[in-house]
């Protein structure tokens, strides 16, 4: 799976950090931010194809950087990061466009499953966009 | 003769070849169908994962409901929570299988979760802001305040009027105060959520850390402040200074967890030891067993909680342990009393061999005692600490006289009376002659089939395996369903047995006395509703349909999965009188009311008119929904190929002309413009049906012995057919795969055919739905041929729908391995159907045909006929 790359953003400094080394053990580029200004600074230089969002954040929280996210990338995938607290925050992002859910403390092998099915749809959407724009040049 | 045949047969295949052409084979395919197509599998898999992953939740909320297991209020929120967030995802998944007609189903999720979330609301349930509790002010549905040994303990307490050393409880709440001031929250997280389950050394190293940081932790002053007041408030009630033991008492301890003996404790300590024995206590809840078995549980993202007993020290004279029942034979009717002398550490710990005298339950009479020959004895060092005295000479005096024994088992019947279920009591009896209870919990069987499997002497056993769906006894006569439309036909009082679950049974679910299947887990729709209407269920019995036959009287022990011939007298009390653990506490009632909202099932008969996503009343009901819609979707989705996609040849003489779109991995490597073999073909379910389709007892390119009549009645309807403009078939059949998946859509003379089957290691996965319409013979011909496929397949166990020449059929959750060998039936079926409308000659040789089939007369010679 080497090639994803991934931006973790939470502001729970430890979390993001270690959650961080365990994904790149697991073979995938991982940049973290502890807030979604950062964030949102990150995406605008740095080609991501799945962001890790937790829903509570202080200043701008997780749906509202989900909706920045889909403004800038709208193909770019986001996984949210809720606890039983924030069922309805979950909802609410996934209405909004975010990929799933994770519960937190994150089950690495669950987080992993859905990197790669965030990963695998977001290869699905750019190839049909692909497609659709040859299609379109062809029949110039 | 031969020759004739051979000559109507040839003229017949051509005719279909050539001079029967239909228009629709020509309609011009999207460019990205077979993108939409695999679009659509994808978010079968994605349906399918989140169904199964909802109903096994639901399963697990049930199975807390029959209230015989503690838990607390984070569990609930923990498990609704995934529930409702899987569910939106399921929503999501089956809006994009079907162009969002579903999306009504939302607002049905938001309710449900609306008011869910009411309910679950945090001040309206049990919670302490207090760091200390006496024992006096704790009972069961204080779990989550107190932890689990505590909440029993000031049960039995105050609700059973026993002796219980005089204690208090530190509260989890004062777990979060030490974590928090700490600040060792985002410590042990970090440390957690490095752990890899595969790595020993790492779960120890993590465990060491995180022990370590809890050890050198300071305890808050105001918690401190609040244990001595506590410890000061024992000393003045006892009148005297007091020492005490330090217990664990983990929120998950003594209940479903099992984790007795994992935990710290420390006895014998002084007020000085408090804080150090705390600290150790509240670390052990990271020792690596408790680590590695919750992360194995799936239990890592729910956040552990400690709370913690300071008892008052009794100088136990002699102690010991209550098993209710014999352990190791939950059959036999014994309660056991192990004793040693002095403290009862040893007898826990099982470092000294214990008197043990065993009681029959129901006379209430000693029935054996083995008096152990004593060699040391555990006692408590006044200066703090436990002693351990070497014994010399001959200790072979019993630890307990017959009045104590048969006091203390009518006391621990008492307490098992009180949970319901059999108990591991930990007791000690003090120097004046006191009984204490010191600990109690629910006890652990080896028996994995049945907590209690017993044996009715005297009456034959049909059957002696299963799962247990829901517990009890019922008997009546049998009925064997062979087809579910004959579910109107069950009388009062019969034993259903079936040959697997369905929702559809919950139609008789008043009427019968219990349910056994031959397939099935424990989770899924039916079980869930055997378990609502508290019918005894044994499902996975293998072979119950065969083994038992229709209308014999039996007997359904749905308690240790045995089914009896006749009618056993059992003893057993009706399932009523039944007064579970948890009943009656607030976080039950809390449980009992979100589980309106996501248990039951109202959507049972996806051909009624009130499957729909507006009688959507529960979570349960959008599942289903949700889950029957998909398979539906997928069914139609061969009709979209038309060949302009990337589709491989078969190579394999066939009487079809089939090609393949894969869409996932359903072929072994590149095939590039080479036809394909069986052995490329990687998709299970594709390569079991052709296993079948190319079996080569099946003579296709033969003759067969034909009735002309059938051959005219062909011509003149393929006359009428033409002429009428009739919804027209096509020539090339096709089969979209995957590694788990196949719609394999035929399309041969006038009929259509298609199979749509899902096939991996999960069961609840696993399904078949079968269609068949048409056929080139005049209407009585294909009738013949749709009763001759009904009776095939109703022998082969699907459920069935035949509407004229329409023949619907489907298969849900077996095992991989039958899901297997039914496609390769199938593809049989298929394969020997063929033109057998112009065989069948009347409405009588319909069963013949059926016979000669299962018999694997593929061929259907007559005796006379058949090749050496």
């Amino acid at each position: 799976m080497e090639g994803i790359n991934i931006l973790l953003v939470d502001d729970e400094i430890e979390f993001v950090e270690t959650l961080s080394k365990r994904l790149v053990k697991r073979g995938f580029n991982v940049l973290f931010v502890t807030t979604a200004s950062d964030a949102v600074e990150k995406i605008k230089t740095v080609q991501f194809d799945v962001a890790i969002v937790d829903v509570r954040m202080p200043e701008m929280d997780g749906i509202a950087l989900l909706g920045e996210i889909k403004r800038m990338k709208p193909l770019m995938e986001v996984l949210l990061l809720t606890g039983y607290a924030s069922v309805q925050s979950g909802i609410e992002g996934m209405k909004k466009g975010a990929f799933d859910y994770i519960m937190k403390p994150a089950d690495i092998d669950e987080l992993v499953k859905k990197i790669r099915d965030a990963y695998e749809r977001k290869k699905q959407q750019e190839d049909r966009i692909g497609k659709a724009e040859n299609k379109i040049s062809s029949n110039k | 003769m031969q020759s004739i045949q051979r000559m109507i047969r040839n003229l017949f295949n051509r005719l279909l070849r050539t001079a029967i052409k239909f228009p629709f084979t020509n309609k011009p395919a999207p460019s990205n169908l077979s993108s939409s197509v695999i679009h659509r599998y994808h978010s079968l898999q994605e349906i399918l994962y989140y169904n199964n992953d909802i109903l096994k939740l639901i399963g697990e909320l049930e199975d807390k409901l029959s209230g015989d297991k503690l838990f607390g209020l984070d569990f609930i929120k923990g498990i609704v929570g995934k529930i409702t967030l899987n569910t939106f995802q399921l929503i999501k998944a089956t809006n994009h299988i079907g162009d969002n007609r579903y999306d009504t189903l939302y607002a049905k999720l938001e309710l449900i979760n609306r008011d869910i979330e009411q309910m679950l609301d945090v001040s309206k349930t049990p919670s302490t802001q207090a760091t200390v509790l006496p024992y006096r002010d704790i009972t069961r549905d204080m779990l989550d305040a107190v932890g689990g040994k505590n909440a029993t303990l000031g049960e039995i307490r105050n609700k059973l009027g026993l002796t219980v050393p005089d204690a208090f409880a530190i509260t989890t709440y004062a777990y979060d105060t030490f974590i928090r001031e700490n600040d060792l929250y985002g410590k042990i997280r970090k440390e957690l959520s490095m752990l890899d389950l595969n790595n020993q050394l790492g779960i120890e190293s993590a465990s060491q850390k995180i022990q370590s940081m809890i050890e050198h932790s300071t305890m808050p002053a105001g918690l401190l402040a609040a244990v001595n007041d506590a410890f000061g408030a024992l000393e003045q009630s006892a009148g005297k200074p007091v020492r005490v033991a330090i217990r664990s008492s983990a929120v998950q301890e003594d209940g479903f967890l099992s984790f007795a003996g994992q935990y710290e404790s420390m006895l014998n300590a002084g007020k000085e030891d408090i804080p150090r024995a705390y600290k150790q206590v509240i670390a052990s809840l990271y020792c690596p067993s408790a680590i590695f078995y919750l992360a194995h549980k799936g239990l890592a993202g729910i956040e552990q909680k400690m709370g913690v007993g300071c008892m008052k020290m009794v100088n136990a004279k002699t102690a010991g342990i209550i098993y209710t029942k014999d352990p190791n034979d939950p059959g036999s009717t014994l309660l056991l009393i192990n004793a040693v002398m002095g403290l009862g550490k040893s007898a826990v710990d099982g470092t000294a061999t214990p008197d043990v005298y065993a009681i029959d339950r129901s006379s209430g009479q000693i029935v054996n005692k083995r008096i152990a020959q004593k060699q040391s004895m555990l006692s408590l060092n006044p200066s703090g600490g436990i002693l351990k005295t070497m014994l010399s000479g001959k200790n072979n005096e019993p630890c307990l006289d017959d009045g104590q024994i048969l006091s203390m088992a009518e006391k621990a019947l008492q307490i098992e009376k009180h949970y319901n279920a059999p108990q591991d009591i930990e007791w000690c009896i003090d120097d004046k002659n006191e009984f204490f209870i010191l600990q109690s919990r629910q006890l652990k069987f080896s028996s994995r089939v049945a907590k209690d499997r017993k044996k009715y002497d005297g009456y034959q056993i049909l059957m002696d395996k299963g799962n247990i769906v829901c517990p009890g006894i019922g008997s009546g006569k049998a009925f064997i369903l062979k087809d579910e439309k004959d579910i109107a036909r069950i009388p009062l009082g019969s034993v259903l047995v079936a040959p697997h679950p369905s929702p559809a049974l919950v139609r008789v679910m008043d009427r019968v006395t219990a349910i056994v299947t031959d397939t099935g887990g424990i989770a899924g729709h039916m079980a869930t509703m055997a378990r609502e209407f508290n019918i005894p269920t044994i499902t996975d019995t293998g072979t119950a349909t065969s083994a038992i036959a229709d209308g014999e009287v039996i007997t359904v022990d749905a308690d240790s999965a045995y089914i009896y011939r006749g009618t056993v007298q059992s003893p057993v009390k009706p399932k009523n009188t039944v007064t579970p653990l948890m009943k009656d506490t607030p976080v039950y009632e809390i449980l009992r009311k979100v589980s309106r909202y996501i248990t039951p099932l109202n959507l049972t008969d996806p051909m009624s008119k009130e499957f729909g996503p507006e009688f959507c009343t529960t979570i349960h009901d959008i599942t289903r929904y949700c889950h029957e819609t998909a398979i539906s979707s997928m069914f139609a989705v061969g009709n979209e190929v038309t060949g302009n996609e990337p589709v491989i040849k078969v190579g394999i003489p066939l009487p079809v002309d089939l090609y393949v779109l894969d869409i996932g991995n359903g072929i072994h490597g590149e095939l590039r413009n080479r036809k394909m073999k069986m052995e490329n073909i990687a998709s299970v379910p594709f390569h079991a049906f052709m296993k079948g389709f190319t079996n080569s007892d099946i003579r296709w390119w033969e003759p067969r012995r034909i009735d002309l009549k059938g051959f005219f009645s062909v011509l003149s309807s393929s006359a009428t057919r033409v002429l009428d403009h009739e919804n027209p078939i096509g020539e090339r059949s096709y089969a979209i795969i995957s590694k788990d998946y196949m719609n394999f859509n035929s399309r041969v003379g006038y009929h259509f055919s298609t199979i749509d089957a899902y096939c991996d290691d999960i069961k609840d996965n696993n399904y078949i739905t079968f269609f068949f319409q048409g056929g080139a013979s005049e209407d009585v011909r294909r009738l013949r041929r749709a009763n001759f496929l009904t009776g095939v397949l109703n022998a082969l166990d699907f459920s069935t729908d035949t509407k004229g020449d329409r023949v619907m059929a489907y298969l849900r959750k077996y095992d991989k391995g039958i899901i297997e060998h039914k496609l390769d039936m199938l593809g049989r079926l298929t394969l020997c159907a063929l033109h057998l409308d112009m065989l069948m000659t009347s409405d009588s040789s319909v069963d013949w045909f059926v016979k000669a089939f299962l018999d694997g007369n593929y061929n259907f010679e007559l005796p006379n006929q058949k090749k050496a």
